[in-house]
């Protein structure tokens, strides 16, 4: 049982006026943002790779384009509050990443990052997409990394959040099985309770958000909507072969925003230095007030910092005139 | 490879005629003495309803625009649509030939929150139906296929024009797989080895079978294409509860064959009868030298049952 409402068939499924909606405007008004309003928001469902995908559209589908990418265990809707500040000026899609959130488990556990990336490549060519601005955060940067190697062709641009080569983060086993569900919960109040101090978050924006993050078994108990199986960041070669290194990324020539959060625990200030400089047309960043979660903790810093970033590019500009 | 057998990557249904598979399943049909000339077209499709993707087999005729009776096929547990390729092969070339993959099984996507209540896996049958926007269809349900088109025909019987409940009945002698349980093989011929020892079927339709049924892990190992989260189920009420008895199947009135393997393990004889005799428009089927899979082990026998009672509607 989903306790969110999500598209049911290929057709989208308009959620303007949904909880969801309603309680991502709240909590970026909490964080200090100015939403604009009416907001814009479809759920759909894309058939990739043999998978149901599926993702949040917001906004206007004649406004600049940037794909979201979230890292792991969260889902699509964790971009909430950021897409609630931007939703007036920007079409912005969220993806959920397979065995996430609302989009399909792969049968066979299949979560090599070559094929994730390719579920990129893809959403990108299935929705016609020209010159997006495409957002990846840790998991989502891994992913979006290679396809800057792959198919730059397909980018507008890069927006690397939180996430380089190089990370101080060793990941964590993932569960042999399906069956292997990891934490249940017995009510969503306990996840908050648990996670609000750790997260760094309040337990009102921990508990609007968490609601769409589970679901329900049918032994009542609560589940985190990712499938067991999937690794988390980290690298692992058998999952993640091939992670793009620092000299790869030197040959990615398009321009590239890295933003970092100001104490974030998952990639070290003097990395991300590096790594900047490595890229020919490599721009830093900081985010303050924030950890790793950069989009949750500071929706409000993000967003500023990518509107501006997005707005200096030529061929953003070139459309807006 | 992680999956043994072609299945649509996306919009595109994904024409399986010209696949090594489907030159084997016209050699295992010549084994059996059945017609191989000019077989039928045969797609896998996607369609996406009630929130899950779901894969079936559209046997459906070469201009697409096929008017013809529509046969809506569902597999039982613990295997696939692909299971009824030996008879569909048969017969499709008399009526559009439908074989959805049930949720958690196949091709189709599996529940993300493990909900495999028979209740919502019959309203996706009524969902496919009606998305494909079909007239309406004899539904042919085997094994715990035969369980959900029980529900599907008192739910929803103005989608169906008749039903065919093959070796299934309530009180079935079934116990159900243990759930959570992940049962690993080494090889297709391990899988199909064990298969063997639940009807007199033959090798080449064994291995056939079985690499439908199996999907590749990352370590190696293969897996049975299904949801271990998924019971399957006997009938019990303590498994699924709303399974219906012979009392509720009294109000099934649509024509209804009963069909069934007289080896089976699965069914009995006399509650078999009991089936055909209690729905108002049931009739009876014994296949001799079958058991539960009889369509596999006599298949011109089932085709002819079938071919027989669809005639008459």
């Amino acid at each position: 049982m989903y306790l969110t409402e999500f598209a049911q068939g290929l057709e989208p499924l308009d959620i303007s006026h949904n909880q969801f909606v309603e309680e991502a405007l709240l909590t970026a008004r909490d964080l200090g943002g100015t939403v604009p309003q009416p907001l814009q928001c479809r759920s759909r469902n894309l058939l990739i790779n043999g998978l149901r995908l599926h993702v949040l559209d917001w906004g206007q589908e004649s406004n600049p384009v940037l794909v979201l990418l979230h890292g792991g265990v969260v889902t699509s809707r964790t971009w909430g509050p950021f897409c609630a500040l931007l939703a007036d000026r920007y079409r912005l899609i969220a993806m959920d990443m397979r065995g996430h959130g609302d989009s399909e488990w792969p049968r066979d556990g299949d979560s090599n990052h070559n094929a994730m990336a390719d579920d990129l490549a893809k959403l990108i060519t299935t929705m016609e997409l020209e010159n997006p601005i495409v957002v990846g955060h840790s998991v989502g940067g891994l992913l979006l990394m290679r396809v800057m190697l792959k198919s730059p062709q397909l980018l507008g641009s890069a927006v690397l959040v939180d996430v380089g080569p190089k990370t101080a983060y060793a990941g964590w086993k993932p569960r042999s099985e399906v069956t292997e569900a990891g934490r249940l919960y017995d009510e969503i109040e306990a996840y908050v309770q648990r996670n609000a101090p750790r997260l760094k978050r309040s337990e009102e924006h921990m508990r609007r958000n968490a609601h769409h993050e589970f679901m329900r078994r049918m032994n009542g108990k609560y589940q985190l909507k990712y499938d067991p199986r999937h690794p988390m960041g980290g690298p692992d070669e058998r999952t993640m072969p091939g992670l793009p290194t620092l000299e790869q990324m030197a040959d990615y020539r398009g321009r590239c925003l890295l933003v970092r959060g100001e104490n974030s625990w998952f990639l070290d200030a003097d990395d991300a230095v590096e790594f900047a400089q490595r890229l020919p047309q490599g721009e830093l960043v900081t985010v303050p007030d924030c950890e790793h979660m950069v989009y949750v903790e500071n929706p409000v810093g993000l967003a500023r910092e990518i509107d501006r970033y997005v707005s200096s590019l030529d061929f953003v500009r070139g459309a807006a005139a | 490879m992680s999956y043994l057998n072609l299945a649509a990557d996306d919009y595109a249904p994904a024409v399986l005629n010209n696949t090594p598979a489907f030159a084997e399943l016209l050699a295992i049909s010549a084994e059996f003495d059945l017609d191989v000339s000019s077989p039928p077209g045969c797609v896998a499709r996607n369609l996406v309803v009630r929130g899950l993707r779901f894969n079936l087999l559209d046997w459906a005729g070469p201009d697409g625009a096929d008017k013809r009776p529509v046969l809506f096929m569902v597999h039982g547990g613990a295997v696939t649509a692909h299971t009824w390729d030996l008879v569909a092969l048969q017969l499709a070339r008399r009526y559009r030939v439908i074989a959805p993959d049930i949720r958690s099984h196949g091709d189709s996507e599996w529940a993300r929150d493990g909900d495999y209540d028979h209740h919502e896996m019959m309203e996706d049958l009524a969902a496919i139906i009606n998305e494909l926007h079909l007239p309406p269809v004899v539904a042919i349900g085997h094994s715990m296929g035969g369980a959900l088109v029980e529900r599907l025909a008192l739910a929803h019987p103005q989608l169906l024009r008749a039903i065919a409940i093959v070796d299934f009945t309530p009180e079935a002698n079934y116990p159900g797989l243990p759930i959570d349980v992940i049962r690993l093989f080494d090889s297709v011929e391990h899988y199909a080895e064990r298969a063997s020892k639940y009807g007199a079927r033959k090798p080449s339709e064994l291995i056939y079978a079985a690499r439908h049924e199996l999907l590749a892990r990352l370590d190696g190992k293969l897996m049975p294409k299904h949801d271990p989260r998924h019971g399957m189920g006997g009938p019990g009420p303590g498994y699924y509860p709303g399974t219906p008895d012979f009392e509720q199947m009294k109000a099934v009135t649509l024509p209804a064959a009963v069909v069934w393997g007289r080896e089976s393990f699965f069914v009995t004889d006399e509650k078999s009868q009991r089936l055909a005799e209690v729905m108002p428009r049931g009739e009876a089927h014994c296949i001799e030298d079958a058991g539960h899979q009889l369509f596999l082990e006599q298949p011109q026998a089932f085709i002819t049952v079938i071919e027989d009672f669809v005639s008459r509607l």
